[in-house]
């Protein structure tokens, strides 16, 4: 049960150190600077303003390591969030710097700069806050959606507009003495955030119903609190608060809203994790599965999408020379298709264990499935039973995907017959046995649509002609080496893109029926 | 990409599909299907635009076929080409549906 898991903390971790690495460097630089720069000279509502702002940066760094603790142990990850929280640490940053560069006409151009991306980070902490409640409250949301391309692209435009305006001086500029004045444009530059808190406030008035009383609390601090500060600013040249006030709500935020998703992330995953070593204690996973029967070899893998799936194969012997190998596809994913799942593998096998054909089975089993199937669910199944003896197999195929074969020293071929309906769907279904022959040599390969549904990154899907392909490479391999084969080529097609649908395959290499009473007779010999 | 054009005429129900129905969009479907499904007689779908469906939209297809049959209903499937004829086929749903 691989989900790529080890590679995403692979790469927080090294985005943590950076990040992290980086905030410390911007609290030591603010100390530096504030050491050569003579504290005593700052004005003291400019000394206390630089305070401020790096007590709120040591509390934002403080922040951005609980969050990427919280990324290691629990799997939340609000990377919005994170986002924010490193915004408005620059944004504190440059605050600092801009007061303390304030008047110097040597320091000109820095002071510029410095400005250029305090007024950067403005939009980008907004539309960090922006994505950040659109995550609590959830993106299907209509509202969201539409502003989310509006905001997106706006979002584009402001940081263009500053970039500008590090040239033409329209929100704001610093003259060659160091002294910053106001653009006539500056209006225009608070429009964004402005059109954004109002998106946000109109959100939490619609989806009010949705959300408990804390969100709501937590939420609208961040947008009421920031106003009284710029209300004192007016009065008050050299206090900009806005930033320091900000990280203090985000802290707010992050005490009431992350920790609480947390904790219940962490008990649902609990859940599934253990339903998980359920769902795989079920399956017969322990290979070989017969150690004492030579005449074939066999190896079955699932890999569901998430910690549960809807895909299941089996394998079980009904009789000392009949065994029933079976593969299916439960509609629909996570737990409603493994509690499908659960039952379908149940009533299979305890109805094949009765003896009868496969088509008798599977008719047997259908109404038992369909009764009180309140989610419309149905499973896909292919089931054989092989006899061992001489390799006869009688299957049955309820809608699911053609077995690929290989007769011996040949090359893998997809069996195409006659498909019955889905199982579950309906209350009536007949369905009809068909047979084959394995040889000595010949190995059958059953699957889920998940090996030929396999998507890369740009929607393309792995499709049936490279599974064959996949598969005639190690067309001579033993089973394990056949599925290890497939698995390698739908891994390096579909890259980096999530896997989205389970993956079981089960593949039987049938060998000489003779070989057990060889064997008898070389063990009553020894 | 998906697209569901549904029409309620009298009692007449018209869906054009079109791009992908799969796990993530069949859900639209469903949404759509239990809003107007209810004053229909007569479901017809369009497939002509539908590329490619997976478990999850045929399930979808299938409640849609049952409320139908429960209530006496007709429901069609038009325009349906040779990539969603194969699915179909290989699920047997080419015994429950009436493609036209």
């Amino acid at each position: 049960m691989t989900n790529g898991k080890n590679n995403n903390s692979r790469v927080t971790k090294k985005t943590a150190v950076i990040t992290v690495g980086f905030d410390i460097f911007l609290i030591i630089a603010t100390i530096v600077i504030l050491h050569f720069r003579d504290v005593e000279t700052l004005s003291p509502i400019r000394a206390m303003n630089v305070g401020i702002d790096l007590v709120c940066m040591i509390i934002g760094f403080l922040l951005l390591l609980f969050c990427y603790i919280d990324l290691q142990r629990v799997g939340v990850d609000f990377k919005s969030f994170r986002y924010m929280v490193q915004a408005t640490i620059l944004a504190l940053f440059t605050d600092a710097c801009a007061w303390v560069m304030e008047n110097r006409p040597e320091l000109w151009l820095l002071n510029r700069i410095d400005n250029t991306v305090f007024y950067l980070t403005m939009p980008t902490v907004i539309y960090c806050f922006w994505r950040y409640v659109t995550q609590i409250i959830g993106r299907d949301e209509p509202l969201v959606k539409k502003a989310e391309l509006f905001l997106k692209l706006g979002y584009v435009v402001e940081m263009l507009l500053c970039v500008a305006n590090f040239f033409f001086g329209f929100f704001f500029t610093i003259d060659h003495q160091g002294v910053y004045h106001r653009g006539a444009l500056f209006p225009l530059f608070m429009l964004y955030t402005v059109v954004l808190l109002i998106l946000v406030v109109a959100l939490l008035v619609t989806c009010r119903k949705r959300l408990t009383r804390k969100q709501i609390i937590a939420i609208a601090t961040y947008l009421a609190t920031p106003f009284p500060i710029v209300f004192i600013s007016i009065f008050i040249y050299g206090l900009s608060l806005n930033y320091a006030i900000c990280m203090l709500d985000t802290l707010v935020m992050y005490c009431i809203l992350n920790i609480e998703q947390g904790r219940e992330k962490l008990a649902v995953e609990k859940e599934l994790s253990t339903a998980s070593s359920i769902q795989e204690g079920v399956l017969p996973h322990v290979f070989p599965l017969f150690p004492e029967r030579k005449e074939f070899d066999l190896h079955a893998s699932m890999d569901p999408a998430k910690e549960v799936g809807g895909d299941f194969y089996d394998a079980f012997f009904i009789d000392d020379d009949h065994m029933a190998l079976v593969i299916a596809d439960v509609s629909g994913k996570g737990i409603p298709a493994a509690l499908f799942m659960l039952i379908s593998r149940t009533l299979i096998k305890n109805r094949a264990m009765m003896g009868g054909t496969p088509a008798e089975i599977l008719m047997d089993v259908n109404p038992q499935l369909f009764e009180g199937n309140q989610a419309k669910m149905f499973v896909t199944v292919w089931l054989g039973i092989l006899t061992v003896s001489t390799g006869h197999v009688v299957e049955v195929n309820a809608g699911h995907e053609h077995p690929a074969i290989r007769r011996a020293n040949g090359e893998f071929e997809l069996l195409k017959r006659k498909h019955g309906f889905v199982l579950g769907g309906r209350k009536k279904i007949r369905y009809t046995d068909d047979e084959f022959d394995l040889a000595p040599g010949d190995t059958l390969f059953v699957y889920t649509d998940g090996v030929p549904e396999a998507t890369d990154s740009k929607g393309e899907r792995f499709g049936m002609d490279r599974m064959i392909a996949a598969l005639n490479k190690r067309a001579d391999g033993t089973p394990e080496e056949l599925l290890a084969a497939v698995r390698t080529d739908v891994d390096a097609f579909v890259g980096s893109a999530p896997q989205f649908d389970d993956l079981t395959m089960l593949a039987v290499k049938y060998y000489d029926p003779e070989i057990k009473k060889y064997k008898k007779v070389l063990e009553i010999n020894f | 990409m998906f697209n569901i054009k549904a029409n309620l005429s009298g009692t007449t129900l018209n869906i054009a599909l079109e791009g992908l129905l799969d796990t993530q969009t069949a859900p639209k479907l469903e949404e759509v299907i239990t809003e107007k499904i209810g004053a229909a007689d007569e479901v017809n779908f369009d497939l002509a635009g539908l590329e490619y469906l997976t478990s999850a939209g045929l399930r979808v297809l299938l409640t849609a076929q049952q409320e139908m049959d429960d209530k006496d209903g007709k429901m069609t499937m038009a325009n349906v080409n040779d990539e969603i004829m194969e699915v179909f086929e290989m699920t047997g749903f080419t015994d429950v549906l009436t493609i036209i």
